[in-house]
């Protein structure tokens, strides 16, 4: 195994920035890769919010800390304002979409 | 007449590659995620794969459920609350990660992001100015 290693050593120190780059990505993802975890991990009170409250205010915009609400407004610099005059510190601000509205994936 | 934007950071980008994209940290308590991301204006909210959701210890499924169409169909995605750093910029913003494990696209989209800062793309000498819309 030593003896793969150092060949490996040996010929990356030939290679391009490019493609350590892409060989350092590459290990690491490797290194990362994990199974899913179904429903065992760890879920945000914040997204426990936003799953019972969505309907409420759909099509606005909502500032919600430690899971509960302290701001809306009809834009993230509205909803920031009111959670701020509120006393939040760090609020998590996101859009709840409405039920018929299209949401895209990207181009 | 002509107007004049002030930004806070100048980041380059590879004018080779095809899409525009940079670096990006999810933060969840102690636990953080770094990969790169694809500004994309198509896109309604920030989507990632569903590994670094899982990465950060959160139960996918559990979160807010919501379709996404494309121009081939639609896919499934859940919503969390994370923090989400892209280039020293920190929002805490609920980004929706893909059911479908084969999902690898990662945007940086509308709802989340884009209507967080302002940007301005110059193509040509690959470089974008960013600034967060709130220290304006």
């Amino acid at each position: 195994m030593q003896a793969v290693l150092d060949e490996i050593i040996e010929k990356t120190a030939r290679i391009s920035d490019d493609d350590r780059d892409k060989l350092i990505q590459i290990l690491q993802e490797q290194k990362r890769k994990i199974k899913p975890n179904g429903k065992k991990g760890f879920v945000h009170p914040n997204t426990l919010w936003v799953k019972e409250h969505h309907a409420e205010y759909q099509g606005r915009y909502v500032a919600v800390e430690d899971g509960k609400l302290v701001g809306t407004g009809k834009n993230f610099p509205e909803a920031l304002a009111e959670a701020k005059k509120n006393g939040s510190e760090k609020p998590m601000i996101t859009y709840l979409p409405r039920d018929d509205e299209e949401l895209r994936g990207g181009w | 007449m002509s107007y004049e934007l002030v930004f806070e950071k100048l980041v380059n980008f590879d004018i080779d590659k095809a899409r525009i994209s940079v670096n990006v940290e999810l933060r969840l308590g102690k636990d953080t995620v770094n990969f790169k991301a694809n500004i994309d204006t198509g896109a309604s909210f920030c989507i990632f794969a569903r590994e670094y959701g899982e990465k950060l210890g959160i139960s996918i499924e559990e979160g807010f459920l919501r379709y996404f169409n494309t121009t081939t169909g639609n896919f499934r995605a859940y919503g969390h609350g994370v923090t989400l750093i892209t280039e020293g910029f920190a929002f805490d913003s609920q980004v929706f990660f893909a059911a479908d494990e084969s999902f690898q696209t990662n945007v940086l989209g509308r709802r989340g992001w884009l209507d967080r800062v302002i940007i301005a793309i110059n193509d040509y000498d690959g470089k974008l100015y960013l600034s967060r819309y709130e220290s304006e």
